[in-house]
């Protein structure tokens, strides 16, 4: 799969994720939808990046660089933090239980952990942001910026030399 | 010595851009210096340049807390934001100290991972 798609995925679902933890922009409804919805684009940027997940996991503890098990611990820990967030979100849900004819639980426990769960998920995915900075600078410089860069600056290229210009599609940085 | 100062320097940077960054944000209205005030109180970050406070003249709270917004109850917007009971009543307000709280972290790992470069000896390798 090409870093564009990547890219595109990503976004998507940092701006979803964005979005999901402000309920007092969207309201409870589309907090509980959308949240699920997330849930959706979670599986699927897991999916794409499965081959690391089966790698890392099977040399876990053989050969690995610290930096990918650093990132193996925090994604692995980003995923049950989500879902315990979704899984307690779900049980105190004013919308989307009702909905489906379902009772919500009343239960004191699952308001805090649904509200520490998020906060935790929070600050998970800045580090998981953090450990991939170098492919999302590249990327985003490669896909977004240079274009600009080039259409400002195209009129002073020759064609063969605006090819020869074009970056590589980048790489490093993404484990 | 070199490498302490150009540590130091990184740093001092880095630092002085987000301050930098922000008051200018500040000044042309894109961030509101209450919200910036509270964040910075929230994260516990002393920003040079940056007037902030999260109580108005009077003393009293400011708007940005502790208040129900249309159907979210009460205890949804106490009870979050990091166990402070802080939490924006404008959701666009909040969006923003998500992406600084990312932002802020994403910086953070990237400050250690240079400082660290600094000083890793020059003739270490990662070969076996």
């Amino acid at each position: 799969m090409s870093s564009k798609v990547h890219l595109i995925i990503d976004t998507t679902a940092l701006v979803v994720f964005l979005v999901v933890f402000e309920p007092v922009m969207t309201g409870l409804a589309i907090h509980e939808w959308l949240g699920l919805a997330f849930a959706g684009v979670l599986i699927v940027h897991i999916l794409v990046h499965w081959d690391w997940v089966v790698s890392v996991t099977t040399n876990f503890f053989k050969r690995l660089s610290l930096s990918s098990r650093l990132n193996y611990l925090i994604n692995a820990l980003l995923f049950i933090e989500f879902t315990v967030t979704v899984f307690s979100g779900l049980m105190i849900s004013e919308a989307v239980l009702p909905f489906l004819g379902l009772q919500s639980s009343h239960a004191p426990v699952w308001r805090p952990l649904h509200d520490l769960s998020a906060d935790i998920t929070l600050i998970l995915v800045g580090l998981h942001f953090a450990l991939h900075w170098r492919w999302i600078a590249n990327t985003v410089w490669h896909f977004i910026f240079a274009p600009i860069w080039r259409l400002f600056g195209s009129h002073k290229l020759e064609p063969s030399q605006a090819t020869a210009k074009h970056d590589p599609e980048p790489t490093t940085g993404r484990d | 010595m070199t490498k302490i100062i150009a540590g130091l320097l990184i740093i001092l940077l880095a630092a002085g851009l987000l301050s930098g960054g922000v008051y200018l944000l500040t000044q042309i209205g894109v961030i509101n210096k209450q919200f910036v005030g509270q964040f910075s109180n929230m994260s516990g970050l002393a920003l040079a340049g940056i007037e902030g406070t999260t109580r108005d003249s009077s003393g009293e709270p400011n708007a940005f807390n502790r208040q129900p917004l249309g159907d979210l109850p009460t205890n949804v917007i106490q009870s979050s934001g990091f166990g402070l009971g802080i939490r924006f009543t404008d959701g666009w307000h909040g969006i923003l100290q998500n992406i600084f709280l990312i932002a802020g972290i994403t910086m953070a790992v990237v400050l250690v991972e240079k400082v660290i470069l600094v000083f890793r000896p020059k003739n270490r390798t990662d070969k076996p």
